[in-house]
């Protein structure tokens, strides 16, 4: 066999091409093989991160899969002004996304009561915090929550991944006077319920947990606690017969009004917790 | 020549303590400073440069009479990114949480000065099976390091070893406090000296 | 005295080439020339600077020049914990100090042992004389870290600092970073929760030997520039209490007026360079003043300079003569650079709320580069005055 001169430009380049071939078929062929189970580890890794909100934590990896089928129920995604994405999984929305979309998963907690699992996103000191709230279905109490980070100082900010951090807010009530008030505050400060305390020489990630949690369930409530329910459960209400269902609110801002102001034997109020219009004698319907 | 001559040996063995690549030839530095927070990640990292390393060297040889000359150095790096590119997709698949922890270090093992420097310096002029063992050597020399490193700094810096607590409650009630310098790559650059130390104190001929 | 070199003549033997404690004639020998000046002086032959003051007599007066802002330290440890306590008024002017004394003297047992006992060890083993440079690392260490620092953090990081900071370097006067600010830098990022924030580690809360209160758990106290950072527009504490030392604050850096003391002996006998030090307070003020001006701080230029270590730093370590630029315009540049670092790291970086431990310990790395570029500065003027003949 004669000896191939290995300099010469046209073996060079094609030993190039060859090789360049070669290398791409393998790395496709290996990345597509993968692709499954990768894309499984990561949604695991995020459902275990949810679970734990709904204080399920320290699960094998083989038991997430069925343990989060079994508490969350369903999941929805709004815009900020309250409307439901159609077809969209909450799963699939990107933390990044939070603030454009809002992702909720209806869940039940360890204790089996009905919660809202709120996925949330912050600033700490270094760089990024995110973390789930799973609230009770009418946003006044915490079940459940879980913080992470991604670069906080190891053994100050980086307690807040730990459970004996988050298990703090469970039980705290969110609302105070109307408003989110659930927040982090320094250690030893804490003057009402809603103020969870920091933690110890991390001032800082501390406030940007409380900011998190502040701002990011307010945005929540803003967008979907005035017409969370109607609004995930029965999106389509009749116009004229909208407040027949205590599930139903107005859609276009309008606000319910009893057409007649009386109910059978009481005075009509549409504000009222029991939503006296939804009994058959009121007539109520959405106007301006 | 049998399987295990003398040079063979050589190859195999002279990596993992008189010509190591980390103490001695103080390669790899970055990486052995990046991914030793944790004994974990560190013996993963050093498995997957030991596999590396001895795969690139293994094909390299195999195909280096047929290199041409000029490209010789970017045929290389294609075989080394090539297989770090299925390491890392492997880690991805089977080892999700090390991943998540060795984070982009895995993909730069591309530029761990190790691999290339053994490539140039072994296998371009070596046979399949020494190379081979050179890269194995090397990988382990390295890895060895890593897990001292990541040894020591998991134990002071979090109290646990491969994530089990072993230093006692009673130490933590007792006003002990985990070393959070030994979490930082900073520290691993002085165990590292220490190591170097070490080594050369036992070593008087590398002094 | 005369009794005392008696006695040392004495034991000399003992301690000479095959005396039978010989092993320990470094020691000896530290005590000895600690004590008094040895006879023997750097020969005639060669260049040498002949003077009475010797490298341990020089460390003896930054030691003197300290005591002021210890004695305050220690008054102000026990100050700050009957406020804490709500005492103050029950409180007496030596149960404070006592108290405080009580609280301090173990730190400064602790660093002197411990660094000591790694200098003699090293000094014995190299066979070389003991050096004195830990003289004044060791009690100014247990002055920048907060009374409530754990004795054992504390040997770590002594231990630590004059291993990797001083004796692989080659011992006194080789090292390139200032011995006790890595202490602190170790213990700093080490265990921050002990060093930092804007809880109970900067006032003592147990009362010790029946002297001191018991502070109640729920109390914190934060240092000024803790609160700042902690996103206070203004201060608890006020300017004048500020300028005399009684806030919260590492042991000695509190008080101005007890730094200034000492300051005034560092500059009349001419050990610590005024320039440096000059500089240092044109830095940090210059600096305040801009961040104050554009908004970013709340603080003006003085509250900068009076609060948190920067007196003490950059009257006591930034004029360190072996890691500070030797070159008399290096000083300058050395010296405005550390003032603008530590104001820059106060107000830029909310992590830390003190910046001075950072630009002196970031500056010492670039010390020799200023030396460097002046020498070199110097000598290409000098060689065109010469060609230009």
């Amino acid at each position: 066999m004669a000896k191939i001169n290995t300099n010469s430009n046209v073996y060079t380049i094609c030993y190039a091409a060859v090789m360049v071939v070669l290398v791409a078929f393998l790395l496709a062929f290996v990345s597509e093989s993968l692709k499954d189970k990768q894309k499984a580890n990561v949604d695991i890794d995020k459902k275990s991160q949810i679970l734990a909100s709904l204080n399920v934590r320290g699960l094998a990896k083989s038991d997430v899969e069925a343990k989060y089928n079994e508490l969350i129920q369903e999941t929805y995604v709004l815009t900020p002004d309250g409307q439901e994405i159609e077809g969209a999984d909450a799963f699939d929305v990107d933390t990044k996304e939070i603030g454009d979309k809002f992702p909720i998963y209806l869940a039940k907690t360890a204790d089996g009561e009905d919660a809202y699992v709120l996925p949330l996103k912050g600033r700490g000191l270094w760089g990024g915090l995110w973390g789930y709230v799973a609230v009770t279905l009418d946003c006044e109490k915490v079940l459940g929550a879980y913080f992470d980070h991604e670069s906080e100082t190891a053994g100050l900010g980086a307690l807040i991944k730990e459970e004996k951090f988050q298990s703090q807010f469970i039980g705290r009530p969110v609302m105070a006077d109307g408003k989110v008030a659930l927040t982090v505050v320094k250690k030893g400060t804490s003057e009402a319920e809603t103020q969870v305390d920091g933690v110890t020489g991390a001032t800082l990630t501390s406030k940007g947990v409380g900011e998190m949690v502040l701002s990011g369930i307010q945005q929540y409530v803003d967008a979907i606690c005035k017409g969370f329910e109607a609004a995930l459960a029965q999106p389509q209400c009749d116009a004229e017969k909208c407040c027949e269902k205590p599930e139903c609110v107005c859609a276009d801002k309008k606000a319910c009004a009893c057409q007649d102001g009386n109910c059978g034997d009481e005075a009509c109020n549409c504000a009222s917790e029991d939503n006296c219009c939804a009994r058959e004698a009121c007539a109520c319907k959405c106007v301006e | 020549m049998s399987m295990f001559s003398k040079a063979n040996k050589e190859a195999l063995t002279s990596p993992l303590n008189l010509n190591n690549p980390v103490v001695v030839q103080v390669l790899g530095i970055c990486s052995a400073l990046a991914v030793t927070a944790q004994l974990e990640p560190a013996i993963v990292m050093g498995l997957s440069v030991t596999i590396i390393t001895a795969f690139s060297n293994l094909i390299i040889s195999l195909i280096r009479n047929s290199i041409p000359n000029r490209i010789r150095i970017i045929v290389q790096l294609v075989v080394v990114a090539a297989l770090v590119t299925i390491v890392s997709q492997v880690l991805k698949a089977f080892a999700y949480d090390v991943s998540v922890q060795l984070s982009v270090y895995v993909g730069l093992i591309i530029t761990n000065c190790i691999l290339m420097g053994r490539l140039e310096a072994f296998a371009m002029m070596n046979k399949p099976w020494p190379s081979f063992l050179d890269g194995i050597g090397n990988g382990i020399g390295y890895a060895i390091i890593l897990i001292i490193v990541g040894f020591f700094r998991e134990l002071l810096g979090a109290g646990t070893l491969l994530g089990i607590q072993v230093v006692p409650q009673w130490c933590y009630d007792h006003g002990y406090v985990n070393n959070g310098m030994m979490t930082m790559p900073a520290m691993s650059l002085i165990i590292v000296g220490c190591v170097i130390w070490a080594h050369r104190a036992f070593n008087k001929d590398l002094q | 005295m005369n009794a005392l070199r008696k006695y040392f003549d004495k034991i000399k033997p003992n301690f000479e080439e095959g005396g039978k404690l010989h092993a320990f004639r470094s020691l000896y020998d530290g005590f000895d020339t600690f004590a008094f000046v040895p006879n023997t002086t750097a020969g005639l032959a060669g260049t040498h600077i002949h003077d009475a003051i010797d490298s341990k007599r020089i460390m003896s007066l930054v030691v003197i020049a300290l005591v002021p802002a210890l004695l305050f330290g220690m008054y102000n440890v026990g100050y700050q914990n009957a406020l804490a306590a709500g005492q103050l008024e029950n409180a007496t002017f030596w149960g404070m100090f006592w108290f405080g004394f009580l609280a301090v003297l173990p730190k400064l047992i602790v660093s002197y042992v411990v660094g000591l006992g790694i200098e003699f060890t090293v000094a014995q083993w190299k066979n070389e004389e003991i050096q004195e440079g830990f003289l004044v690392s060791g009690i100014i260490i247990p002055m920048i870290v907060p009374v409530n620092t754990p004795l054992w953090m504390l040997a770590i990081a002594v231990a630590f600092s004059v291993i990797f900071a001083k004796e692989i370097f080659g011992g006194t006067g080789m090292n390139i970073f200032n011995v006790a600010l890595i202490t602190r830098a170790f213990l700093f990022f080490s265990y921050p929760s002990s060093m930092t924030g804007d809880d109970t580690v900067w006032v003592a809360q147990n009362a010790i030997c029946g002297l001191g209160f018991d502070v109640p758990d729920t109390f914190s106290a934060a240092t000024p520039l803790g609160e700042i950072a902690a996103g206070a527009t203004s201060l608890s504490t006020s300017f004048c209490d500020q300028v005399i030392g009684l806030i919260p604050g590492s042991i000695g850096e509190t008080s101005v007026i007890a730094i200034a003391l000492g300051a005034i002996l560092l500059l009349w006998t001419g050990v610590a360079s005024w320039k440096t030090m000059l500089s240092v307070f044109i830095g940090g003020a210059l600096t305040g003043w801009l961040y104050n001006a554009i908004g970013l701080s709340p603080l003006d230029a003085c509250q900068h300079i009076v609060l948190g270590g920067f007196c003490f730093g950059a009257v006591f370590m930034a004029t360190d003569p072996v890691t500070s630029a030797r070159t008399e315009g290096g000083k300058w540049i050395y010296g405005f650079l550390i003032g603008f670092v530590a104001v820059t790291v106060r107000v830029l970086n909310p992590g830390y709320p003190e910046g001075m431990m950072l630009a002196i310990l970031l500056m010492n790395l670039f010390a020799p580069l200023i030396d460097y570029c002046f020498v070199s500065r110097n000598i290409s003027k000098r060689t065109k005055r010469l060609t230009s003949k």
